[in-house]
């Protein structure tokens, strides 16, 4: 099994029991997107839970369709999410996507990646 | 002069321009500095109009509306744009979830008859209230599904009316079934006539009536705070979905509601009871693992909450049409 992997829409890795998971820039999040993303992810994990940490800094904007599935079906094998933001656009595109969209694992969202991967420990 | 750099840049450029020189160079860079301070407000009122526009659309239930946004990330209306966006989608998904009526649907007795009076439609709720079929009715004579007080009174009031183009009229309206029997009773019946002939017959049951025996049978109203309910309820079963579900009691404290609003409510807002709305997102997890990982089928049955894999597969089968283990085998594609 591989440890990392990388579509046209994000790259994902596995470390120290933390998936990695890093937006790239993309217009648009759309439903395809999301099934793939996490048909992608569960294809690495393997049968195992992870705790991910997931950088939506070049995140640009996303359907409501694809919020929705990410927030249920991108909790499969996933046992808490920490958000890795940098500029109001950002933070405030989560914080919608929170609100709204409700994620059925425990959710947090930080400026700072050292403090997330912090958050995460307690998953692991 | 270039004039170039942030908002804070370009002000302390003529600050320190304007100590330096004369009063005729003074004014021309005060000048520009309003006309570059001018156009950024300009620019901003500009799109401020749109976010108003964009708002009232959303007021007026327009919401598919949308701003243009170029995911510029410094820019705090950049920002204010895209949330509205957002929104204006989240209305448009709640909106189009089928915003349930705090009634239930009173039935619509709708007859389109020719000049000859010959039924040549009818509403699905007007076959049902009279226990007939479409073949039944197509083409006979409308008088003859009234009963014989009600014939005369509509033969009547088709004399009076004769070629009027709208005619709205509060009375009751009886029809019989087959064996004769008076089976309905309605207050208020329209019709409508255009040019080609034909004559829209059309017949709402009377609201104090409906009302009643909505409450008589059980249908209770529900009421805002009772749909609020049910969409959290919603929500706990999604964030407790590997988790087997209580009785209907249990589930109705743990709503807030009574076992009656909580199951018809349910069913009403997301067209699916509660327990097969459990089964189904289990079994949309199911696919997913399957058709993506290694896990055993009998590990996912556990992990989804199933106590028994054999009853977890033909659960899945029945979804699927095939074996979890087939269907694993039919979808494999190679790991990354």
């Amino acid at each position: 099994m591989y440890n990392h992997y990388e579509n046209d829409f994000a790259k994902f890795w596995i470390n120290n029991g933390i998936l990695y998971y890093v937006y790239k820039p993309y217009p648009i999040i759309n439903l395809d997107m999301a099934k793939q993303i996490v048909a992608d992810r569960l294809k690495l994990q393997g049968d195992i839970i992870y705790p991910v940490f997931c950088d939506t800094r070049e995140i640009i904007n996303s359907e409501q369709d694809a919020r929705d599935y990410l927030a249920t079906k991108g909790s499969i094998l996933c046992n808490a999410n920490a958000f890795l933001i940098e500029s109001v656009y950002s933070l405030q595109m989560v914080n919608f996507y929170v609100k709204t969209s409700k994620p059925c694992i425990p959710v947090h969202i930080f400026n700072q990646k050292q403090k997330a991967l912090d958050y995460l420990k307690d998953f692991k | 002069m270039h004039l170039s750099g942030s908002a804070s840049e370009t002000l302390v450029f003529y600050r320190q321009a304007l100590d330096s020189t004369t009063t005729n160079s003074k004014i021309k860079l005060i000048g520009l500095y309003k006309h570059k301070t001018y156009m950024e407000l300009h620019k901003k009122q500009t799109r401020f109009l749109e976010f108003y526009r964009h708002l009232i659309e959303l007021a007026s239930e327009n919401f598919s509306t949308r701003l243009h946004i170029t995911g510029k990330k410094d820019d705090e209306i950049e920002t204010f744009g895209l949330l509205l966006n957002m929104l204006a989608q989240r209305l448009q998904t709640l909106y189009n979830l089928h915003a349930p009526s705090l009634r239930k649907k009173l039935p619509d007795l709708s007859f389109l008859i020719n000049e000859d009076r010959k039924i040549i439609f009818v509403s699905p709720d007007a076959i049902s209230a009279i226990k007939s079929s479409k073949e039944q009715l197509f083409g006979k004579d409308f008088t003859t599904v009234l009963t014989s007080s009600s014939q005369q009174f509509f033969l009547d009031e088709m004399m009076k009316i004769d070629n009027e183009l709208f005619h709205e009229k509060y009375h009751e309206l009886h029809f019989k079934d087959k064996a004769d029997a008076k089976i309905s009773s309605y207050s208020f019946w329209y019709t409508a006539f255009n040019e080609g002939g034909a004559r829209l017959i059309s017949v709402h049951c009377n609201f104090k009536k409906a009302i009643k025996k909505i409450k008589e049978t059980g249908n209770s109203l529900l009421l805002k705070e009772d749909w609020d309910k049910i969409r959290a309820f919603h929500n706990y079963i999604l964030n407790h979905l590997y988790e087997n579900l209580p009785s209907m009691s249990e589930l109705a404290k743990i709503a807030d509601l009574n076992e009656y609003k909580l199951k018809m409510g349910f069913k009403e807002l997301y067209k699916i009871s509660i327990f097969r709305f459990q089964t189904r997102e289990r079994m949309s997890h199911a696919e997913l693992l399957v058709k993506n990982t290694l896990m055993p089928i009998k590990q996912i049955s556990q992990h989804l909450g199933y106590r028994d894999s054999s009853h977890f597969s033909t659960i899945f089968k029945k979804h699927f049409g095939t074996s979890p283990k087939k269907f694993r085998n039919q979808n494999r594609k190679d790991s990354p």
